[in-house]
């Protein structure tokens, strides 16, 4: 290996990375993500330094995807130049070697019979080589950094795999709709979506009633809300929004319908026989006058709703109206209504399969952890008058245990 | 009388036997008297049997576990601090760390204290069994680095050896702490990272995404990352006393930051806690 291998795969250079992984993400969070580079450079003294370093995109910026490819490369590095080390202390055979300045536990009142029968009652093995006699217990924990280094590196693969094929996307329904999934031939159907209150009228929780249909079948019926996710054909649907629509009725002075559709809050639409702009400033099922003069709901149970239209002709502003659902206005013989206002669900799905790396990856990490902190090998050296209790990890707890066992 | 007037009472009288024990390990450091020790210890104890009371009344006041605010975050956590200490005393029988540990449970308690504490309904993100274990092992994690915290204090002013024998009495083994330290930290990183993963699985059944770049989240990550480094520097390298002692001060400050700092200058979609 030479003197440039030896660098990338050290734990210098792993240390180095995780300050400078640390340093990094310190300064993202200072910072807003995600805004057009005149942002920075207009709101910064330092923009340009701020984009030269992609801390504008922190997450997906070169040099935060250099900072985790060496680390990729060098825990990869780091953990198979272990392993031969590792394989050499798992073996039987091994024979520990205490640290020169190591505590000498042996007293005259001990029976070295009786001390190998005292631990191996607490499951240490015995071996003897060279008038040398260790127990070990725990051997397996030798391999505690490689299983942690390899949780970790299918980690950042799984969350490699979830940057790059991952799908996502986001979907508004109102019940009876449908969202078509061409690709996967199935759609998603809104039967129902409903809000459960509590007593004091705060939100308890959302529920929404799909269906999915492939081929106009039926093939799955349920009930999400939030934390309860559906899963079908592996994509994962969630409930993480939701709104009113609103029914909006132009009809002209003879009766006839001009228009009929839903609009959201804050949603406008152009009528063009009378060169109208339509915008519902918003619904407010349980309807007051803030302090401000401006309109709000103070629950979400429709017990005195009213809309808050405005209207432009050619884009001026015309008039504004607070109404309820059984009032209209009229504007150059088209007579204009809201009524029938229905919840609708905004829908996330997102299919990951790089999740179940990252799931793996804990697991092995949390595994690796606790064989580094808790199932490390531990060893009892015996010769002639001498008795030495002799780990890497946590020498001193583990003295004091055998010093305990000994003392009991 | 309801029970949020229980709580508040058994709240301040655990706040008070906190502070009094405070006040007597500092007692105990100057005097080196050995039952100013155990009066520490005692109102601790005390302290720690009330705080728990109070907790248990919140509990049935709310019907669930107090973990879904600031407010009760921080109690859960002074909480934490002094369980994690009171084990280390009991087991150990470290009786000064107290000194160390007990004024950042008191200044958590303050800091509690100061916040508003209605109970409020779960909202619905939070309406998972996730909550329990991600908070729950939050809750033992800040409290294993605060007592490693505490311990690396009393490691540096301990580093000038007193000549004063009741005081080397009283005052463990400067290796015994330093170790303790570690093992403690070490505790907490497990625990802290079965927070990050519970966090993630939880994530991503409420939001889709297992990890999203929030301030929170990546304040935990840097945590996690500061005491790998840690840790990894003390069992490859040999790090230990002060460098390792300035290290887990450092580790805490960051744990500090990641449950107060987020909340007050960054924005975050863990607003709540």
């Amino acid at each position: 290996m030479n003197k440039f291998q030896r660098w990338l795969f050290s734990l210098h250079l792993g240390i180095v990375l995780f300050i400078l992984i640390s340093i990094y993400a310190v300064f993202a969070t200072l910072l807003p993500q995600g805004l057009p580079v005149a942002y920075y450079l207009e709101q910064y003294h330092f923009g340009a330094v701020i984009i030269a370093f992609g801390l504008h995109d922190a997450y997906s910026s070169w040099i935060f995807r250099l900072f985790m490819m060496l680390l990729m490369i060098n825990l990869t590095g780091c953990t198979i130049k272990l392993i031969p080390s590792q394989r050499k202390r798992y073996r039987p055979d091994f024979s520990p070697s205490p640290k020169p300045n190591a505590e000498n536990l042996w007293n005259e009142l001990l029976i070295f019979d009786q001390v190998k029968n005292k631990f191996s009652k607490k499951g240490f093995k015995w071996f003897q080589k060279d008038g040398e006699t260790w127990g070990v217990k725990h051997r397996f924990g030798v391999f505690a950094s490689t299983v942690t280094h390899i949780g970790i590196i299918i980690i950042v693969m799984g969350s490699f795999v979830g940057n790059f094929f991952a799908q996502e996307g986001f979907f508004n329904l109102i019940p009876d709709e449908q969202a078509v999934f061409h690709e996967n031939n199935f759609s998603v159907q809104l039967d129902d979506f409903y809000l459960d209150f509590r007593e004091d009228n705060s939100v308890k929780q959302y529920y929404c009633d799909l269906t999915v249909l492939r081929n106009g079948e039926s093939v799955k019926e349920t009930t999400i809300w939030v934390n309860r996710p559906m899963k079908f054909n592996g994509i994962q649907f969630y409930q993480a929004s939701y709104g009113w629509a609103s029914r909006l009725k132009i009809t002209d002075n003879e009766g006839n319908e001009a228009m009929n559709r839903f609009l959201r809050n804050d949603e406008s639409v152009f009528f063009e026989p009378a060169h109208l702009t339509i915008h519902l400033f918003g619904y407010f099922p349980d309807f007051a006058m803030g302090h401000n003069e401006m309109p709000l709901t103070m629950t979400e149970r429709e017990v005195n709703p009213h809309y808050a239209v405005v209207l432009y002709h050619f884009g001026e502003f015309v008039d504004s109206f607070i109404m309820n659902p059984n009032q209209s206005f009229t504007y150059q013989g088209y007579e204009i209504t809201f009524s029938d206002s229905v919840l609708y669900t905004g829908l996330i799905y997102r299919r990951d399969h790089g999740y179940y790396f990252v799931l793996l990856g804990c697991f092995l990490l949390m595994i690796g952890l606790i064989m580094a902190f808790y199932t490390y090998p531990k060893y009892i050296l015996m010769r002639k008058n001498e008795l030495y209790a002799v780990t890497r990890q946590n020498a001193w707890g583990f003295s004091m245990w055998v010093k305990n066992q000994l003392k009991s | 009388m309801g029970w949020l007037f229980y709580e508040e009472l058994f709240f301040m009288l655990a706040f008070a036997g906190y502070i009094v024990a405070s006040i007597a390990f500092f007692v105990l450091l100057v005097s080196s008297k050995e039952k100013v020790g155990k009066f520490a210890v005692a109102a601790t104890s005390v302290g720690f049997a009330l705080h728990t009371v109070a907790m248990f009344v919140r509990i049935i006041e709310s019907g669930r576990l107090p973990f879904s605010n600031q407010y009760e975050f921080a109690n859960s956590f002074t909480w934490g601090i002094v369980l994690c200490y009171l084990a280390i005393h009991f087991y150990y029988r470290f009786t000064a760390v107290g000194a160390f540990v007990m004024p950042l449970a008191f200044l958590m308690m303050g800091y509690a204290s100061l916040l508003p504490r209605h109970v409020r309904p779960l909202m619905p993100a939070l309406q998972s069994r996730w909550l329990t274990i991600h908070v729950g092992t939050a809750v033992v994690s800040y409290g294993a680095f605060a007592v490693a915290c505490g311990l690396s204090v009393l490691y540096l002013l301990n580093s000038k050896k007193s000549q004063d024998n009741q005081k080397k009495k009283l005052l463990p083994d400067q290796e015994a702490v330093d170790f303790l330290s570690y093992r403690v930290a070490a505790f907490g990183y497990l625990m802290l990272t079965i927070v990050i993963v519970s966090g993630a699985i939880w994530a991503r059944s409420a939001w889709s995404r297992y990890w999203a770049w929030d301030p929170k989240e990546v304040w935990s990550l840097i945590t996690w990352l500061i005491y790998s480094v840690y840790l990894h520097l003390r069992f490859n390298r040999g790090w230990k006393g002060k460098p390792a002692a300035w290290f887990s001060i450092i580790g805490f400050a960051c744990v500090i930051f990641t449950f107060i700092g987020v909340n007050m200058f960054l924005p975050s979609i863990h607003s709540y806690v």
